[in-house]
């Protein structure tokens, strides 16, 4: 038997093993195999993945329609922009994460009964709440109810909202019906308020409010989203939400069914507030950002890790991505050198800036020294405290994620039959990290998957368990050099620069975006369409607004094939 | 006195027309009171030198082996099962796919299962016309953050379709006890609440059946789970409140709400395993549901029991179970987590026992099918999986019993809970977990 790995967290590394706290994930495997060719994997320098950075691509296919269902920040982020109520996403039904991404795992994930109780009372809720408050009920509902039969109120209020909620217009049979519930809420109960009530808790437990049913109209021979699909399609990936009146009134207009009407409708939304979703909601996705609340430090050595640290930490990192898209207009690389920082009192606290001024709920955009010790979102909180366990930080979980997510390589299973183990330092005399991970580079069996991990995360040994700066493990100095695509590198630093500038993270960057934003993963066919995205990105200088508004302008994201 | 009902589909509670006049049973079709469910689950395995008892048999053939010592009180309701063989173990995802197989018999496609859970094979059989087809509770959310479904949860109604555990005791509560009040007086309008939330329910019906009208196949099923769940809520809507208190435990009709929320530590304390078995227990026995998952801890959870001892305070998985130096059957750190669980494991059996259901007790009435994601975490050892069955299905399966099936198949197992549940299925599991005859010698 072979002895691989180190104590402690270390050996969730043995561990490729998802068991680990990692994100190894099975399902691109499979589809790789069910696609054929698909490039999921075999990421090499040159060109995006091996289809793509083959000669002959094969020609791009539009994917099958999906019926994806609402992941729970969208869910949250509706309510919230039609109630104004806010729901806590942890009392809804867990998503499916599939290659990485909520918003893949959507067009998969079937409801449990106690999801459809949870989505149930939300509303229910939500809808209570808002219906309580007489002035906004009023404003809400816009009219005043009769309580008669078919009352034009009611009518109206229905058409209306059912238009929002399920992001088309209600079919006349489809609003009778809802009128016929007003009308029968209002009798039995008494009030006319209750027969508007009911027809919204209605609408919004309906399957049309929380599937996104986007198959299609055929056009000219060729299946294309309808117009009101796209409004939908845009509003999720840009705002994260539903989509506005205006974003309704161009489906209607039919402004939706060309590149430059898309064009126009997703530059508006990028100025609308919500606009920074459209980075900030990837940016939580991609950087896993909802693990962060459901993860537990120990409380002896880490009493500072609290709920506001945790949501200090989700803020930062997302914030960080936004401010350097719309307030810097920057390359989006610069995220892996940037002293921006997003922090509220408990973070700023961390990161040893002054928190004058702030506290748990009051958040800044500060800046770090710029010869410290952490710049770019590998040395942020929000990143370094998810690949550690409640005590140690661990280099092999942080390393595999910067390989999977930022270069879009896999790294294989470990051998079966590995012992993981190997013996705790003896007590007087102390091991860093580093010396206990001696095993992983010296011995060939580990180093040959180890070598693609730790020397990605061995330079972020200078942040513990939370994340926060140190120079000494366990009374030692730390050595924090490791490499980079073969490129040695000294401390965080400069592990940051080097990813800043590597080509192969620029191109990950495309393929993760895009499978964010059609929702489904990678396949061989979509090969031709990421080489021209990539392009476009790397000649706006990786702006990444001009990344979303390629991807949304694409015949990929306007095309669908048939239900399967 | 209470009874639980028959296989036959009605709506629950039992009218009381339906029970003799102790109400301890249908006396009118003279069969027993249905046997209850649960898959009673920890994560990362035993140690197979100190979970196995030494000898075979019945009775005072047999004793209870070091970790299993604690249910020593409950030994005449303990059938232990030894010898069987994950078959569907795949390296580099051992827990995952180990999980997956102790629970559906079948591996993984992707991040999801490729077959139901047991527990949701015998809700097929027994759970109609209960108000929850089935529950889900767990102790600790202590996870490895991994994407497979069977790391999140070890109840699936088929792939892609988890059941996930509440780990919230007053979630729990509000969730089973909301809408036990008594029905409002028939002349308040509120009385119509219930009418008009049936409307509402038939509207959202009406919306997903011409939803389905436009899907493929596998979508339009996936509406159907959805729709089936809504016509799940309908039906407690329907249902008749909870009687007088005359066949109950007075704890159904005036619960107490726990005291203790959700383990946010990740050491699956004992208050909280105290709050959940007394739930589990309160579920089964006021007639909510007769199939649950209990989840003491998931696969290859990250959980820390410093409140154990000082020198428990490290990573369970990782620093423990994999970390410490020993072999299968010296694993001292290890030895005492699992007993840990057995210990929790205890307390839940000692509820049932004490709870009266039809002529005798919970534990005599349910079936309790206990065990983990791996059987020796150190290495993912996939021989000598533990299993554990606690309590006598009324009386199908007699206990007090242990039975070697070296190298046989781990489906058997959970073919064998199938058909002791009264389930008409005659295989379970997929690919080398594809069984289709059961352990000889459970089932009475």
């Amino acid at each position: 038997m072979i002895a691989c790995c180190a104590v402690s967290v270390a050996c969730t590394a043995r561990l490729l093993e998802p068991a680990g706290n990692d994100s190894t994930d099975t399902s691109g495997g499979s589809a790789a195999a069910g696609a054929g060719a698909s490039v999921t994997g075999t990421g090499g320098a040159s060109g995006v993945g091996g289809s793509a950075g083959s000669a002959n691509p094969p020609p791009f296919q539009p994917a099958p329609a999906m019926l994806r269902r609402l992941t729970r920040t969208q869910f949250r982020n509706a309510v919230r922009d039609v109630f104004g109520i806010e729901v806590d996403v942890a009392d809804l039904d867990a998503d499916t994460w599939n290659a990485g991404f909520a918003t893949i795992g959507a067009s998969s994930v079937v409801t449990s009964e106690r999801g459809v109780e949870q989505y149930n009372s939300s509303v229910e809720t939500a809808v209570n709440t808002l219906f309580a408050d007489t002035n906004k009920r009023a404003l809400f509902i816009g009219c005043t109810p009769t309580g008669q039969s078919s009352d034009p109120c009611v009518r109206s209020y229905i058409e209306k909202l059912g238009l929002r909620a399920w992001r088309r217009p209600l079919t006349s049979p489809e609003l009778d019906r809802f009128v016929a519930l007003a009308t029968k809420a209002t009798t039995d109960l008494g009030n006319a308020i209750e027969g508007a009530r009911w027809a919204t808790i209605a609408l919004f437990t309906s399957p049309s409010f929380l599937y996104r049913a986007e198959l299609g109209t055929t056009t000219n021979g060729a299946l294309r989203y309808t117009g009101y699909e796209m409004a939908s399609r845009l509003a999720f990936l840009i705002w994260n939400s539903l989509p506005d009146q205006a974003l309704l009134d161009d489906a209607a207009a039919g402004r939706l069914t060309s590149p430059d009407g898309i064009r126009s409708a997703a530059l508006r939304m990028f100025d609308a507030p919500a606009g920074r979703e459209a980075v900030g909601a990837f940016a939580e996705e991609y950087m896993r950002l909802d693990r962060i609340a459901t993860q537990a430090k120990d409380p002896g050595s880490f009493p500072e890790y609290t709920a506001a640290l945790q949501a200090g930490m989700v803020r930062d990192m997302r914030g960080t991505w936004e401010a350097l898209v719309f307030d810097d207009d920057t390359s989006i690389f610069d995220l892996f050198t940037t002293t921006r920082v997003v922090v509220n009192a408990e973070l700023a606290g961390l990161y040893g800036l002054d928190p004058t001024g702030l506290t748990s709920t009051t958040f800044q955009l500060r800046s770090l020294p710029a010869n410290g010790p952490r710049a770019g979102i590998l040395s942020k909180a929000g990143f370094l405290s998810q690949f550690a366990n409640q005590k140690e930080g661990s280099p092999t979980l942080r390393g595999k994620f910067i390989r999977e997510a930022l270069t879009c390589r896999t790294v294989p299973p470990p051998p079966p039959d590995v012992n993981t183990s190997l013996p705790d330092p003896p007590a007087d005399k102390p091991m860093t990290k580093r010396q206990r991970l001696e095993a992983h580079r010296t011995q060939e069996v580990c180093a040959s998957c180890h070598g693609k991990m730790d020397p990605l995360g061995l330079p972020l040994e200078t942040f513990d368990a939370i994340g926060k700066f140190r120079t000494t493990d366990h009374g030692l100095m730390i050595d924090p050099s490791g490499e980079f695509e073969g490129t040695p590198v000294a401390d965080a630093r400069e592990l940051g620069v080097a990813v800043s500038d590597s080509a192969i993270v620029a191109q990950c960057l495309v393929r993760k975006f895009y499978t964010y934003a059609v929702g489904h993963e990678e396949r061989a066919v979509d090969a031709n369409v990421l080489n021209a995205l990539s392009q476009s990105f790397q000649a706006s200088g990786y702006d990444l607004r001009a990344l979303i508004i390629a991807v949304v302008t694409e015949d990929a994201f306007s095309s669908v094939a048939p239900q399967l | 006195m209470l009874a639980t009902g028959t296989s036959i589909a009605i709506a629950l509670p039992l009218l009381e027309i339906m029970l003799n006049e102790s109400g301890t049973a249908l006396a009118q079709t003279a069969e027993p009171v249905s046997p209850l469910y649960v898959t009673w689950f920890f994560g990362n395995g035993s140690l197979p030198g100190r979970w196995k008892p030494a000898k075979t048999g019945t009775g005072a053939e047999w004793a209870l082996s070091p970790q299993l010592e604690v249910l020593a009180e409950h030994k005449s309701h303990l059938t232990v099962i030894s010898g069987l063989e994950n078959k569907i173990v795949v390296a580099g995802v051992e827990h995952p796919t180990g999980s997956a197989g102790a629970t559906t018999g079948a591996g993984l496609t992707g991040n999801a299962v490729k077959a139901p859970s047991i527990d949701q094979v015998v809700a097929n059989a027994i759970s109609a016309g209960a108000p929850f087809r089935s529950l889900e509770v767990g102790v600790t959310p202590a996870n490895p953050n991994g994407p497979q479904d069977s790391l999140a949860t070890v109840s699936h109604k088929g792939p892609n379709a988890r059941n996930m555990p509440e780990f919230d005791p007053r979630a729990l509560f509000t969730r089973l006890f909301t809408g036990t009040r008594p029905p409002p007086n028939p002349t308040d309008p509120a009385a119509k609440l219930p009418d008009v939330r049936r409307s509402v329910l038939d509207a959202v019906l009406a919306d997903g059946q011409s939803l389905q009208a436009r899907l493929g196949a596998v979508d339009r099923q996936r509406v159907e789970q959805h729709l089936e769940s809504i016509r799940a809520i309908e039906k407690r809507l329907q249902t008749v409140p909870p009687g007088n208190g005359t066949t109950l435990p007075p704890a159904c009709t005036s619960p107490t709400a726990p005291a203790v929320g959700k383990d946010t530590r990740s050491e699956a304390p004992p208050a909280v395993n105290t709050a959940m078995a007394e739930l589990a227990m309160l579920a089964l026995a006021c007639e909510k549901t007769r199939v649950l998952s209990f989840m003491f801890s998931l696969p290859a959870a990250h959980v820390y029991y410093r409140h154990l001892a000082s020198d428990m305070d490290d990573d369970f998985h990782d620093t423990i179970c994999h970390g410490d130096a020993g072999d299968p059957s010296n694993q001292p750190r290890v030895d005492r987590g699992v007993i840990y669980a057995m210990t929790c494991l205890d307390e839940f059996l000692s509820k049932l026992k004490a709870t009266p259901h039809g002529t005798s007790n919970l534990l005599d009435h349910a079936l309790v099918y206990v065990t983990s994601d791996t059987a020796w975490g150190k290495i993912h050892t996939k021989a000598e999986w533990p299993v554990l069955f606690a309590g006598k299905a009324g009386g199908r399966v007699r206990g007090d019993g242990h039975f070697n099936f070296p190298g046989d198949n781990l489906s058997k197992a959970l073919l064998t809970v199938a058909q002791v549940m009264g389930s008409t299925v005659t295989e379970i599991g997929l690919d080398a977990g594809k069984v289709t005859t059961p352990l000889s010698g459970i089932r009475v």
